[in-house]
């Protein structure tokens, strides 16, 4: 894949993909736009191997996931509490439309969580979640029914 | 049920502002250069390195022949060579084995100057293949 095609994908596909990084952690958009752009390196630097027939979306977001994960091994903020994060950081959102579902999606597990924003935010298919996550389809569903479930507790509280 | 559709409706309209489109994506650019120039100046490092790691086995191969005829001309002292059984002689020695001999010799030779080289040179690892 050349180096503009390569921008051309990134450009239509950046959107919901920082989107997505930004639930993922929480409303931190400082870690989100870091995780963000290093995902987009690592794609750009694997795009030799990228399949065209492959979705781009998907391999993207494959990678961004994975790219979250590493960063939640790292001993660093995403394993503060989300208050000390978001006083720390920038926020994402000035008018704090989002902070009780931010609140909230932080509070469930990783691979739940992931599962109700691909499902919900991005609109992905249980196949392409699995492909995502490194998963397969039936225990997508399961977590997203169980993430359904936490989210709506939390925010009932 | 209606909790479900709120919740759903809550994730379905997140569209949270992300900033400048176009600002981010020449930030993106400006790392891709930042990223091609450091392989393009890997490239380079790694064809010279390549060159010279040629040169030195060619120079180690000619060396070598050079040495192993110099051995063959000029095998053993004359006093010495008396003492030897006379299979041990070279003039005896089948000129098969004489020319296996040389390319062997040549070739360690030329190893060994290309190992010498891989040592020496200097590591650039660090540089060219940063932990992304």
């Amino acid at each position: 894949m050349t180096r503009e095609r390569f921008i051309e994908l990134v450009t239509a596909e950046q959107e919901p993909l920082r989107r997505f990084l930004l639930a993922l952690c929480g409303g931190d958009r400082a870690i989100s736009e870091d995780i963000a752009q290093d995902a987009l390196v690592k794609a750009y630097l694997a795009s030799g191997e990228f399949v065209e027939h492959y979705k781009f979306r998907t391999w993207l977001f494959k990678i961004a996931y994975r790219t979250f994960l590493d960063y939640t091994k790292r001993p660093h903020r995403l394993a503060e509490p989300l208050d000390e994060r978001i006083e720390g950081g920038e926020r994402a959102d000035a008018t704090f439309r989002y902070e009780a579902l931010y609140h909230a999606i932080d509070q469930l597990p990783e691979q739940s969580r992931a599962a109700v924003l691909l499902y919900h935010i991005e609109g992905y298919s249980f196949g392409d979640i699995a492909t995502i996550t490194h998963s397969n389809p039936i225990a997508v569903r399961q977590r997203l029914s169980r993430g359904l479930r936490q989210l709506k507790k939390i925010l009932e509280r | 049920m209606k909790q479900n559709e709120t919740l759903k409706a809550m994730l379905a309209n997140y569209q949270p502002n992300l900033g400048d489109s176009d600002k981010y994506i020449s930030n993106l650019q400006r790392r891709l250069d930042a990223i091609e120039t450091v392989k393009q100046m890997y490239e380079t490092e790694r064809r010279k390195i390549r060159n010279r790691l040629i040169v030195a086995f060619v120079s180690g191969g000619i060396a070598g022949v050079a040495m192993a005829f110099y051995i063959m001309l000029h095998p053993i002292a004359p006093i010495t060579m008396d003492q030897l059984p006379a299979q041990w002689m070279v003039a005896d020695v089948n000129i098969i084995v004489k020319v296996l001999a040389i390319t062997v010799f040549s070739v360690l030779i030329a190893i060994v100057s290309s190992l010498f080289y891989q040592i020496f040179k200097k590591d650039y690892s660090a540089v060219t293949s940063p932990s992304w």
